[in-house]
Parts: C-alpha cells; sequence; structure tokens
C-alpha cells in the first residue's frame, strides 16, 4: 500500500476506535473498567510506525476521546501528544528493550493517564476517593490495558508487515 | 523525504484544527466543527452500538440465567405487596388531590412533556460519567433539562450538537443534586464521588438517615424537579464534631446497563440569582 495513502488512513481509523471505545467497549466490562482502546491503539501505532505517523494517530485520538467525553478537553490531547512523544522516544532509545517496550508503555501510558486525571480531578476540587479510584479503577485498567496491548501490537505487527512498506532484512 | 514533509504538513494541521476546535469551544457553546464532528459521528455511533446488540443481549442472558429461578420468586412477592401499595396509594393521591383543591394548593406533581432518547454512546474515560443520547438541538433538547428514567434520575443534559446530546450523570464529580430524605425530610446536597458513587452531603447533625432510607430529589435550587428518586441510602458517616453528617447513595439507575432514557422537555430550570449586596442607609 502506498505510504501516503497508510499514513492518510491514520485519521479515519483512530477516529473509528474512539467511537467503538466509546460504544461496543464501554459494553464490555472487565473488573468493572472498560479497556482504553484509542490510548493502546496510539501507543501501539507509535511503536510500530514511529513519528509523525504515531503523534498523528496521538492527535487524533486524544480529540476524539475529548470530544466524546466530559472532562478536561485539552489536557486529554496534551496527555495522548506526550505520551507518543515519551514512547516513540524510548522505543527508538531503548532498542535492548525492544521486546518489552509494548507492555512497559502500555503500563507507563495508563498510570500517565489515569493519574493525570486524578490530579486534575483533585485540583480542580472535585470530591474524589483516591484509593477507590486506584483499587477500582486504575489498576484494572493497567491490568485490561495490558492484555489488550497484546492482541493490538501483534495484530499491529503483522497488518504492517503485510500492507506495510516492504523491508530490508540484513543477511 | 518529501513524502516525511507533506507528513508533517499533514500533522501541523491537524493539529491547528484539534487546537482551533478546543478554542472555539472554550469560546462557544455551539461552536461549528463540534456541529459537524457530532453530525458525522451520530450515525456511526448509532450503526455501532446496533451492531452489539445481539452480544449484549447474549452477554445478559449468559449472566441471568443463574439468577433467574430466585429472582422470580422475589419479584412475585414484592408484586403482591406492591399491589397492596398501590391502592393504598391511590386513596391517598385521590384524598390529597380533593384536600389541596380545597386549600386552593397549586398542583404538587406537574405533568411533563417526555422525549425518550437512545444511549448511543459513553464516556470513553472512566473517571467522567456521561453518556451521549441520540436526541438532540433538533429535536427541542436544550442544556439543563433533567434526564430520568422509569427508576429514577439518570442527570442532565449538558452538551447539545443538533442531533445528539450529552449526559451529564449524577456520579459525576460536576454533578450536585439537592436531595432530601423521603423518610425524615432530612435535606442535603447528593454528589458524584467517584471511587464511591454518590454522595449526599451537609446533611444536619440533628437529622435522623438511616440505611435504606430513600433519597429523592428537593427540588431546591430550581436545577431539577421535585420528588424524583435519586438513590438509597447504604452507609451514614458522622462525626461528633462535625457540623454536617454524610451518606453514601447507591443510584437508583444502573448506569451501566442503560439503553433508553428519557429528556424532561418542558422543565423550566429556575436559576436562583445571587442576592443583591445591602446598600447602606
Amino acid at each position: 500500500m502506498n505510504n501516503n495513502i497508510r499514513f492518510y488512513l491514520t485519521i479515519p481509523l483512530v477516529a473509528l476506535l474512539g467511537l467503538v471505545q466509546s460504544t461496543l467497549f464501554s459494553e464490555l466490562r472487565i473488573f468493572d473498567v472498560s479497556p482504553d482502546l484509542v490510548l493502546v491503539a496510539a501507543t501501539t501505532w507509535v511503536l510500530i510506525r514511529d513519528q509523525p505517523e504515531g503523534l498523528l494517530a496521538a492527535v487524533v485520538g486524544g480529540a476524539v476521546v475529548a470530544a466524546l467525553s466530559g472532562g478536561p478537553r485539552l489536557l486529554i490531547v496534551l496527555i495522548f501528544c506526550g505520551c507518543s512523544i515519551l514512547v516513540g522516544y524510548a522505543h527508538r532509545h531503548l532498542p535492548q528493550m525492544a521486546g518489552i517496550i509494548p507492555y512497559l508503555s502500555i503500563i507507563a501510558v495508563t498510570l500517565i493517564y489515569k493519574g493525570l486525571l486524578i490530579f486534575w480531578l483533585q485540583t480542580t476540587g472535585k470530591t474524589v476517593y483516591i484509593p477507590g479510584l486506584i483499587i477500582q479503577n486504575v489498576i484494572p485498567a493497567v491490568l485490561l490495558n495490558l492484555l489488550l496491548v497484546v492482541i493490538t501490537y501483534h495484530l499491529g505487527v503483522w497488518i504492517d508487515k503485510r500492507f506495510g512498506p516492504p523491508t530490508v532484512d540484513w543477511q | 523525504m518529501k513524502g516525511s514533509r507533506v507528513h508533517v504538513l499533514v500533522l501541523v494541521i491537524v493539529l491547528c484544527l484539534v487546537l482551533a476546535w478546543l478554542i472555539l469551544d472554550s469560546l462557544t457553546p455551539s461552536n461549528p466543527i463540534k456541529n459537524a464532528v457530532s453530525q458525522v459521528a451520530s450515525p456511526i455511533q448509532y450503526a455501532l452500538r446496533w451492531l452489539g446488540t445481539p452480544f449484549r443481549a447474549l452477554a445478559q442472558g449468559v449472566e441471568n440465567i443463574n439468577k433467574l429461578g430466585e429472582e422470580n420468586e422475589t419479584l412475585r412477592k414484592e408484586n403482591s405487596e406492591l399491589r397492596n401499595q398501590i391502592i393504598l396509594l391511590q386513596e391517598a393521591q385521590l384524598e390529597n388531590e380533593i384536600l389541596r383543591k380545597e386549600l386552593s394548593f397549586k398542583s404538587s406533581v406537574p405533568s411533563y412533556q417526555l422525549l425518550s432518547a437512545e444511549v448511543i454512546g459513553r464516556d470513553p474515560s472512566e473517571f467522567f460519567k456521561y453518556l451521549i443520547i441520540d436526541r438532540g438541538k433538533d429535536d427541542g433538547v436544550r442544556v439543563g433539562l433533567p434526564v430520568i428514567t422509569a427508576d429514577g434520575l439518570v442527570g442532565r443534559i449538558s452538551e447539545v450538537g443538533p442531533v445528539s446530546s450529552k449526559v451529564m450523570l449524577v456520579t459525576d464529580s460536576s454533578s450536585s443534586v439537592s436531595t432530601l430524605v423521603q423518610r425524615s425530610r432530612a435535606t442535603g446536597m447528593t454528589q458524584g464521588y467517584p471511587g464511591q458513587g454518590l454522595i449526599m452531603r451537609y446533611i444536619p447533625q440533628s437529622a435522623s438517615v438511616e440505611v435504606g432510607d430513600i433519597v429523592l430529589t428537593s427540588g431546591l435550587g430550581g436545577g431539577f424537579p421535585m420528588r424524583l428518586v435519586v438513590g438509597q441510602v447504604a452507609e451514614v458517616t458522622e462525626q461528633d464534631v462535625a457540623m454536617f453528617k454524610d451518606a453514601r447513595v447507591i443510584p437508583a439507575v444502573n448506569f451501566t446497563s442503560l439503553e433508553s432514557v428519557m429528556v424532561m422537555l418542558s422543565f423550566q430550570e429556575q436559576s436562583v440569582e445571587p442576592l443583591a449586596e445591602p446598600t447602606p442607609e
């Protein structure tokens, strides 16, 4: 597939994933939480396709999640972009950890995302029961996202090999 | 190289569009980007929700199959109790109406025009409790209208698009509803409490609140009509040194399985103006 077409396809695909998260995935509740499909997809995207495609996925994903959410829109978009830059940087600079980077990334990204939203709730004067949120929401979400990244990352790598640009392997 | 430069340019354009949307959103309640996106997204959300219906039904069926026998027995008992209660309540209502007429009181239960709506999406973030419904400005929906189900209060409209709207649930951390305890008439403020569900605060220390008490909207503040069921008290927290006591409330509505709601179209929100500064004589 043409490199440009693949790049532009990122926008509708990630937007569609956002809608899937707010409809189908919101009903799929395991441990009483739904997986953060868009966050996982944006993280996987940057690991497989690097920048700027990864950042594009993060901007579109963040904007879709922000549009469908009642939370702080700018903060959500910024968290998505920040996480994408961070994961991209780690992926480029830690090649010796390539095997575990997807799993470490998703744990870090989920903790950053949830942690900053809890911090925002607290700083804006909302009543928040933090231990309850950590036990009922953050820990299950980390586990669920970790499980989801195993599927999305390997599926993404497979799709990228089939439809991505030809790669040159050193003999 | 050329392709890469174009990609960066596209990324910058997308970033600028997102920024423009965020700025417009903070300046005007109905920004054109949001309206356009909502018009494109709503049918897709509707279709995705429809696609998920068989899976949802299957999951619910499997979940319910074990409980059916037990539930059936409980419902039978409850049904006969409720029949008796209905008869008594009808009598009381009739008597109430006659007495109100005699005293020339305004009806305490005004009839509201209800608009049914389907839930087509939910907040993708777990910390914010919002629903997206398939009714918008074109159907007469406006910001602030209460949203209910047969079980009780769901929340209020927080954003309106042309064909869809966002509902802030009572369990959201920004939600605050004036409520009272049905049995003792103790008033308080029920707020969304992430991690705990709902919490009724500012209940006077002297007021009586017990586990199992029903919590209703009080109508104070004019944001919601009176006597909508909010939930049931699950736990009461009181400290000798505190001025007020708190109660944890279990919502009457099961928000996770909510598929359709009703918008109270004819409700007129009464905003309470702050008191004027006293002028020195």
